[in-house]
C-alpha cells in the first residue's frame, strides 16, 4: 500500500498562517535550527497585508507601495529547515502541556487533498484579522461587500470597480484607516468610487484628540503614514456624506442602491458595490478551537486571546502572534511573530536565542488614538429589528433578542435557540456581533457572555478526504 | 461589467459552467470569476437567494463553488490553473 503522507515530516514547530507575523516567528525558529511547518490556507504567503506579493510587486507600482518588507519577510522562507505548505487548511488542533496536534488538508499539486496529522513540541498561532461584521439592513445582498474584500480583489487579480459612465458603481461606507488606503488605490489603478460614506460618529475626533500628542510622539512613522492617507484621500474629490445613520443596501437579486441619512437628509444613490468597513478584529477560530482564555480588549469590541509575554499561552506550549493575539497592525505583527517564534525556539531546543525584537507596549502608541478616532460602531449603529445578525441562516436581530429574553443568556444557548452561527461560516461573521448583542440585553460583561464554541472540522472536509488518507484518521465530527 | 482587471501578465484557461474563461495565472476562481462578470456564485440553501463573495479571504463563506469536481470549495482560496473546471449555483449547506 502507498503511503501517502509519506512525503510530510513532523516538524517541532508548527506555524498557523503566513502573514508578516508567521513569517517572522518561522524565519527567527529556522533560523535558530528548529524544523518548521507553515500551513497557510492562502494560494501565496504574505497573509493579507502582502497578498499576491511577487506579482504586485512586479507589476503594479500603486499597490506595491503598502508592500513595504515584503521581500525581505517572504525571503525569510527559503530554509532548508522551513516546510511551507501553501492552500494548506487547517480542520482540527490539539495542545497539551507536552505538545501540539494539528490536523490539516494538504493541496496536492493536481488540486485534490489530503488529510495530514502532524505532532509538534510547539505550535504558533498567526491567523490575523478579518474585518468586523457591520449590521445593517441588506448586508447579506450579493454585491455587498467588505472594504477589505475589494482591496483582496485589486491585490490578487488587479480587479479594479469600474462600471461604464453613467453606471452604477462603487460606494464605500465605513470608517478607518483601510478605507483611505483603499479609496487610493482604486484610483491610482484607474477604478472609480462613486461616493464615500463616513460612518464614523461625529463626537470621535473630540474625544481621540487629547490622545494626538502621544500618539505622534510614540508612533510618528505611522502617524505620517495616516495623515498621508487622509489628505490623499481628501485631495480626490470624491463626493462624500458625512454623519450617516440609517444605512440600508436595497436590491432584489443583488444589491442595487444604497439608503442612508446624512445630516438628517434622506439620501439614495444607486450602486453595484457597497463595500463596508468598521475596522478588524482578531480571527480566533483557532484559538478558540483550541479552548484556550480569551479577554474581551473594550477599546476594539472583540475578543483576544490571553497571552503572557512573547505571546506565549500560559501552561501550554502554543503562541499565538500577530493581529490575531489583538489588533495592532503589520509592523508589530512581524515583531510580535519574531518573539513569538525565538521563544518557541528556545523553549523546544533548550538554548537561548538572540535578544528580543523590542516589541512592547510603546508600539501602541497610536492605538488609543486610532482606536477613539474609529471607535467600533454599536451593533444597532444601523441594525432595525429585521436586519440579520447570522447571514447563513438569515436569523434576525429581533430572533436574538427574542432568543435572550426566553434565556439565551451566551452565544451557545442563542445559537441553539435561533441557529444563528450555525451556518457554513461557523459564526466567523456573526460571532462578534452576538457576543455584544447578549451583552448589551443582559447587562453583562462580554467576558462573563463568553463566544461562540468552535469545534472542529474548522472548514468542510469531504467524505473522500478521509478514504484519499492513509492511513484513514478517525473523524471526531464531520459536517 | 463591473470590475476591470488593470494587472496584466500571463493567463490561463478554466472552465466555469461549460464556458471557457481566461484568467490571470494569479487569479483565484473568486476573482477570476468576478473579472468574467460573474455577479452571483452560489445560492443561500435557508433563504434561496444568490450569494457572492463578501470577505475574498476565506471568512464569509459567499463564494462557495464546485471546484474540480469537489462541492463547497472556497472559490477564493482555490488558485486557477490551466483546465480547472468550476461550477456555479450550488447550495452553501
Amino acid at each position: 500500500m502507498i503511503d501517502r503522507r509519506s512525503e510530510t515530516k513532523n516538524a517541532e514547530i508548527v506555524v498557523i498562517g503566513a502573514g508578516p507575523a508567521g513569517l517572522a516567528a518561522a524565519r527567527t525558529a529556522g533560523e535558530a535550527g528548529r524544523t518548521v511547518l507553515v500551513l497557510d490556507e492562502q494560494p501565496a504567503a504574505g497573509g493579507q497585508v502582502w497578498r499576491n506579493a511577487a506579482e504586485v510587486m512586479r507589476r503594479s507600482d500603486a499597490l506595491a507601495r503598502s508592500y513595504h518588507g515584503a521581500e525581505a519577510a517572504l525571503a525569510g522562507l527559503d530554509n532548508d529547515r522551513i516546510d511551507h505548505r501553501p492552500g494548506a487548511v487547517v480542520i482540527d488542533a490539539r495542545a497539551e502541556p507536552a505538545g501540539a496536534t494539528v490536523t490539516w488538508l494538504t493541496r496536492e499539486p493536481d488540486g485534490t487533498r489530503r488529510i495530514e496529522e502532524t505532532e509538534a513540541a510547539a505550535l504558533i498561532v498567526a491567523t490575523g484579522a478579518q474585518e468586523r461584521a457591520l449590521a445593517f439592513p441588506g448586508a447579506e445582498l450579493a454585491g455587498v461587500m467588505g472594504i477589505g474584500g475589494v482591496q483582496t480583489a485589486m491585490k490578487q487579480g488587479g480587479l479594479v470597480p469600474k462600471t461604464p459612465d453613467g453606471a452604477p458603481g462603487l460606494v464605500l461606507a465605513g470608517q478607518g484607516p483601510l478605507l483611505l488606503l483603499t479609496l487610493i488605490q482604486i484610483r491610482a489603478l484607474g477604478g472609480r468610487v462613486d461616493a464615500v460614506l463616513d460612518l464614523s460618529e461625529p463626537g470621535a475626533i473630540r474625544r481621540a484628540l487629547p490622545h494626538l500628542p502621544s500618539a505622534i510622539a510614540g508612533d510618528p512613522g505611522l502617524m505620517a503614514d495616516g495623515a498621508r492617507l487622509l489628505a490623499g484621500a481628501i485631495r480626490g474629490g470624491t463626493r462624500r456624506y458625512r454623519h450617516v445613520t440609517h444605512l440600508r443596501a436595497d436590491g432584489d437579486d443583488r444589491v442595487e442602491q444604497v439608503r442612508f441619512r446624512s445630516a438628517g437628509r434622506e439620501e439614495s444613490l444607486p450602486c453595484s458595490i457597497l463595500a463596508v468597513h468598521d475596522g478588524v478584529i482578531p480571527n480566533t477560530q483557532v484559538t478558540r478551537l483550541l479552548d484556550l482564555p480569551h479577554e474581551w480588549d473594550e477599546p476594539q469590541q472583540a475578543f483576544r486571546p490571553r497571552v503572557l509575554q512573547d505571546g506565549r499561552v500560559d501552561g501550554l506550549p502554543v503562541w499565538i502572534a500577530g493581529d490575531g493575539a489583538g489588533i495592532a497592525g503589520a509592523g508589530m505583527a512581524g515583531r510580535r511573530g519574531a518573539d513569538a517564534g525565538r521563544d518557541a525556539a528556545q523553549t523546544v531546543g533548550g538554548q537561548s536565542v538572540s535578544a528580543r525584537s523590542g516589541a512592547s507596549p510603546d508600539g501602541l502608541a497610536a492605538r488609543r488614538f486610532i482606536d477613539t478616532l474609529y471607535a467600533p460602531l454599536p451593533v444597532t449603529a444601523h441594525a432595525d429589528n429585521e436586519t440579520l445578525i447570522c447571514r447563513c441562516e438569515a436569523v434576525t436581530l429581533t430572533s436574538v433578542r427574542k432568543a435572550i429574553a426566553d434565556g439565551g443568556t451566551g452565544p451557545n444557548r442563542v445559537k441553539t435557540f435561533t441557529r444563528c452561527g450555525m451556518g457554513p461560516c461557523q459564526g466567523r461573521m456573526c460571532g462578534n456581533l452576538l457576543t455584544r448583542i447578549i451583552a448589551e440585553e443582559t447587562g453583562e460583561a462580554p467576558d462573563t457572555v463568553g463566544a461562540l464554541r468552535i469545534r472542529p472540522p474548522l472548514k468542510p472536509v469531504l467524505v473522500a478526504d478521509y478514504l484519499a488518507s492513509d492511513p484513514a484518521p478517525v473523524p471526531e465530527a464531520v459536517s | 461589467m463591473t470590475w476591470q482587471r488593470t494587472i496584466g501578465g500571463p493567463t490561463v484557461m478554466i472552465r466555469v459552467d461549460g464556458k471557457p474563461v481566461e484568467a490571470a495565472a494569479h487569479d483565484t476562481v473568486a476573482t477570476a470569476l468576478l473579472a468574467a462578470g460573474h455577479r452571483h456564485f452560489g445560492t443561500n440553501a435557508k433563504t434561496g437567494r444568490p450569494l457572492a463573495p463578501a470577505c475574498l479571504i476565506g471568512i464569509c463563506f459567499g463564494c462557495l463553488c464546485t471546484v474540480d469536481g469537489r462541492p463547497g470549495s472556497q472559490a477564493c482560496l482555490e488558485p486557477v490553473r490551466d483546465g480547472l473546471v468550476v461550477e456555479t449555483g450550488g447550495g452553501n449547506e
